[in-house]
Order: C-alpha cells, then sequence, then structure tokens
C-alpha cells in the first residue's frame, strides 16, 4: 500500500510539472535554440517585454487581441526581468493573454542572451522580432503598430 | 469519503509527501556563498526551483551591486539578491568583508529593471545613507525608501520611506558635496502621471544632516527617461551636475546635462548631442558623467538614434554650453553597453562592457590629457555568466572598477596606467 502512495506522489508531482509547463514557462540559457528550432520554416513574431517598463505592460491588451485574431500566427511572450511569476501571469492574464506561449527568464538576460537574440539590442524594452518562414527577421523597438503587424501577417500567409 | 479510489487521510499523506519531496529537491539545489555565511541558504533565487543560481562566488547570486569608498577608506557595498538588499564593509578594499547586513526584504514589488540599483552615500562623520526603489501598487509606481546608519554602516535602521503617499519616484541617486550636504535625484511621475504622459521628470530634494532629513522635493526637469538610471557628480564649484535621458519633442530621448546652482536650485537642461532616438521604448541604460580638475565635463551614453548607434563620449570645455563631437566608444557588434567615466585631476577613465560570444568583457580607455586623447583599449576583466553594470569609484589618487559577475562574484580592481 505504501509503494502505492509514493507511487501515487509521484504521479502527482509529474501532473504539478506538466500543469506548470503550460502555464508560464522558465526561459534560461539556451532556451532561445529551443525555440528557434520549435518555430523552424513557419511564421513567427517573439514579443520581449519587462515588467518595470510602462509602455510594455500598457500595450499587451493589445497584444491580446492580435493573438486572439490571429490564432493561425505563433507568437511568444518572453518577459526578461525576473519578475514574480504569479505577478507575469496576472497581467498576462488580464490582457487576454492566459493561454498564450509566456516564457518568464530565470536569470534575467544576461549578455549572452541578448547576443543570442540580437548582438545589437542594448536592452530596451519592448522588442519584437518578425520572423519570416525563411528565416529573415525584422527587428522593431518600441510598442507595436498593429496595422503594420497585421499585414506583415497577411503577406506572409497568402500561399 | 473517496477521492480517485484513495482515502482523504491517504490523499492527504501523499500531498505531504509530494510537497516534501519537492521541498528537500529545491533546498538541495541552494548554494552558499563562501566569505558570506550569513546568506546560507538565502541564494537560491525565491521563484526558480528549476534552475538555481550555480555561482559559488561570494555574492556570485547578486543582481546588482554599488560600491562606494567612506572618506576614510572604508569600502561600502549594497547590493541586491533574492528580493532583498544588502550592505556589507571592507577595510582592505575588498579582500575580506563585514558579514553581510540584510537592510530590506522586499517581498513584493522588487524593482528588476535594467538600471535600478541601491544606491549608497556615507559622509566624514560616519552617517551612512543607502536609497533604493519598490514598486508599490498594481499601477507600478514605486517608492524610495532610505536606509539609514549613523556608525559608519555597522548597524541600520530600518528603513522608512522617503515621501509617503507620494506620486510614482523611481531610480534615486545620491551625491555627496564636499562640504557634507547630500543631493537625492530621481524619476518623478508627478507631472506625467496625472496627465498620462510618457516619460517621467527628474526631482531632487537635499539634505544636510547626512540623509536624516530631506527638504521638500521638487521638479528639476520636466521631463526625463523613466527608466533610465540618472548620472551625477560633482561639478568644479563642488555642485551636483546630472546627465540624463530626457524625452524632446516627437519621442525624441536623448541626452542632457543639468547643472545645480550654488543657490542648490536647478539650472536649466543643456543637450548634449542630436542623436534623434525617436522612440517610445525603455532603453534601461542611462548615461554617465564626470567632472576634471579643470572643470571639463565627460560623458558618455547609449543611443540608437538615426544620427549615430552604439557607445559614444562627448566633453564641454565651457561648463554645459555646447560639446564636442560625439566620439564612437567600443564596437557596435560586440554588443557594447553600459558605459562610465570617472575624472580625477587631469585624468580619465571610461568603461563599458562588451560581449564576444562567449564572455563578457569590461574594457577601458585612459585619456592623461582632459580626454584630448586616449589611450588603446584595454581588457581590464572578462567573465562567463551573467553580469551587472561595470562602474568606477575612486579614492584619494586611485581608481578602482567595481564589477559583479557570476563566474567571479564581486570585484575591485584597481585601475592603472596602461603605459
Amino acid at each position: 500500500m505504501k509503494f502505492c502512495r509514493i507511487g501515487a506522489a509521484l504521479i502527482w508531482l509529474s501532473v504539478c510539472q506538466i500543469a506548470a509547463a503550460s502555464g508560464l514557462k522558465e526561459y534560461g540559457a539556451d532556451d532561445w535554440l529551443v525555440l528557434q528550432k520549435a518555430h523552424a520554416a513557419g511564421t513567427w513574431i517573439v514579443h520581449l517585454w519587462g515588467m518595470s517598463c510602462d509602455p510594455c505592460r500598457e500595450e499587451l491588451p493589445a497584444w491580446g487581441s492580435f493573438v486572439r485574431g490571429h490564432p493561425q500566427v505563433d507568437v511568444t511572450f518572453i518577459e526578461v526581468e525576473q519578475a514574480v511569476p504569479s505577478v507575469v501571469e496576472a497581467v498576462l492574464g488580464r490582457a487576454g493573454l492566459t493561454g498564450s506561449d509566456q516564457w518568464l527568464s530565470v536569470n534575467g538576460f544576461d549578455d549572452g542572451q541578448r547576443y543570442a537574440i540580437d548582438r545589437h539590442w542594448g536592452g530596451e524594452l519592448p522588442l519584437t522580432l518578425l520572423i519570416s518562414p525563411d528565416g529573415q527577421v525584422q527587428t522593431l523597438t518600441g510598442t507595436t503598430d498593429f496595422r503594420r503587424l497585421d499585414a506583415w501577417t497577411r503577406v506572409r500567409a497568402k500561399p | 469519503m473517496s477521492i480517485l479510489g484513495i482515502r482523504f487521510r491517504a490523499f492527504l499523506e501523499i500531498g505531504l509527501a509530494a510537497t516534501l519531496v519537492l521541498s528537500l529537491a529545491q533546498r538541495s539545489s541552494a548554494q552558499t556563498m563562501p566569505g558570506m555565511s550569513d546568506m546560507s541558504g538565502m541564494s537560491m533565487m525565491h521563484h526558480k526551483a528549476a534552475a538555481p543560481c550555480e555561482s559559488t562566488q561570494p555574492l556570485g547570486c547578486a543582481d546588482t551591486a554599488t560600491a562606494a569608498f567612506a572618506p576614510d577608506g572604508t569600502l561600502l557595498l549594497t547590493w541586491t539578491q533574492d528580493q532583498k538588499v544588502y550592505f556589507a564593509r571592507s577595510k582592505d578594499r575588498g579582500e575580506s568583508w563585514t558579514l553581510p547586513l540584510r537592510i530590506a526584504d522586499i517581498t513584493a514589488g522588487f524593482d528588476g529593471g535594467g538600471d535600478a540599483r541601491p544606491q549608497i552615500a556615507a559622509d566624514a562623520t560616519g552617517r551612512v545613507l543607502v536609497a533604493y526603489d519598490t514598486f508599490k501598487d498594481q499601477h507600478w509606481n514605486a517608492e524610495i525608501w532610505l536606509a539609514r546608519s549613523s556608525d559608519g554602516g555597522v548597524h541600520f535602521g530600518a528603513p522608512s520611506v522617503f515621501e509617503p503617499g507620494g506620486v510614482s519616484q523611481r531610480l534615486p541617486v545620491l551625491d555627496l558635496e564636499p562640504s557634507g550636504k547630500i543631493l537625492m535625484a530621481w524619476q518623478d511621475k508627478r507631472l506625467s502621471g496625472p496627465q498620462q504622459l510618457p516619460g517621467a521628470s527628474i526631482a531632487y530634494a537635499w539634505s544636510t544632516d547626512g540623509g536624516g532629513t530631506f527638504s521638500t522635493s521638487a521638479i528639476a526637469a520636466d521631463s526625463s527617461c523613466e527608466c533610465c538610471r540618472i548620472g551625477v557628480t560633482n561639478a568644479g564649484d563642488a555642485a551636483p551636475i546630472l546627465a540624463f535621458r530626457t524625452i524632446f519633442p516627437g519621442e525624441v530621448r536623448d541626452h542632457v546635462i543639468l547643472r545645480f546652482l550654488p543657490s542648490g536650485l536647478p539650472d536649466k537642461p543643456r543637450r548634449i548631442s542630436v542623436d534623434d532616438w525617436v522612440t517610445n521604448s525603455c532603453p534601461h541604460q542611462g548615461p554617465s558623467i564626470a567632472v576634471s580638475g579643470s572643470g571639463t565635463i565627460h560623458t558618455v551614453w547609449y543611443t540608437q538614434g538615426k544620427a549615430r548607434q552604439g557607445l559614444f563620449y562627448a566633453r564641454s570645455t565651457d561648463g554645459g554650453l555646447s560639446f564636442g563631437d560625439p566620439q564612437r566608444l567600443g564596437d557596435p557588434d560586440s554588443m557594447a553597453s553600459r558605459p562610465f567615466v570617472l575624472a580625477h585631476g587631469d585624468a580619465v577613465w571610461r568603461v563599458w562592457k562588451e560581449f564576444d560570444g562567449h564572455a563578457s568583457h569590461v574594457l577601458m580607455q585612459l585619456s592623461r590629457n582632459d580626454g584630448r586623447d586616449w589611450s588603446a583599449t584595454s581588457v581590464i576583466d572578462s567573465s562567463m555568466g551573467s553580469s551587472d553594470h561595470p562602474l568606477l569609484i575612486g579614492y584619494l589618487n586611485h581608481v578602482f572598477l567595481s564589477w559583479l559577475n557570476s563566474e567571479h562574484g564581486y570585484q575591485l580592481i584597481e585601475l592603472k596606467d596602461p603605459r
């Protein structure tokens, strides 16, 4: 009976871990390569933001609307300032981004992590990467012009 | 009384067992830090059970560290780690340290912005002031906290809010005048907040009792970029002079200096350069300023403007009325960032950070003639992993690099003339 209970405890732990993985995920040193591989050959938008950044937080609801209106587009959100996970989830939730692909920097964005994404990125936020299926990257600094983003998405959605 | 075929008591036992296993797994991954025994068991990032900091160096798991020399030569250090603010002293320039004092435990509202860090000022009577900010509400308004010591940093009183109930106040900096007066300046939203305008203002207050009390705060400049640090130093007349990123019409976020007059009131801001960086982003990378013995003003900054991109240096020989052409610093393809400048007599040091794809390096140039000519670039220190901003501090004729990184921990390195 005790073995059954230990087994059930381990299953409990696994369920907890899976549940955690389906929401806010921890972004570590090698995760950019993992994400790139997962989104290879597709249209992909990466939005980097920080909790202390006023324009970042203020435009998140617009991102929520964009994601709802473009379910065919992969959009990844990465918070880079090691904010408290529950707070990040709450802010994303209020913006309508509860089910989005969302990541939280584990140790803060060090130089290597910024270099991997864009070697000319000085750390300004928000930063948005528009990545075409052929691997071409457009970098947008500051808040997003969603009409431009919509146009970019529509062009790439054409056969 | 059964859940999934398991009795309720067994269900509780399973839950407790799982919690215990998870707790032990988290504890086993915590690191201790040699030389900082008071912090053992606390170095695991509070929300990072899956990937704790792995550094075993003193302060190798800290986020930011700010150092200053007290007038008697004692090195004072304040740092943040695990959303707490710490303080320690060293009588031998960082060879050994007192046990860390935990000044504050910020359970909520820790400011993790790229330019946020605690600040220190220490006067000749043994008074030490530490200033830092936290977010205080769901609208991300911030408040400044002050912790005071009257015995050189042996003991600190409980921190108190600088202006309780005030508008958002963030990113404080401290400047100690030779007279002992302390200027505190910060990013303040009393003007921009109510009107929901972009950016903030630069506000200030004076203390004549080592930070025990401050004058009523006032605005020094209406507009500023709210997420960038303020650079501060003393001008030739000993009055403070600031450098900060402001917001010109059209969302142009370029840099200015601002002098304080002998009366203690601020002069008007003067532009350093026309970089024409039109952005509504948070650059999280403010400028640095120094004034050499001749009164020449030296500034370094980061921009992504239309006119230029990267790190730049400029100097003014007319008290800030005009600045020379900006000179590029570092290699923009190597992520040159976080510039800092310090002057002593006619000597001027400038440092910045670069990344080569494997390691971060702190690079330095020295001018022996007030910024007219510069030495070749030399690498002062390097680190794998994460690293803080490189800062320069001086004591008597000595200049030091103060740099925190995860590979080597806290480093205090005296800068030598490379000649």
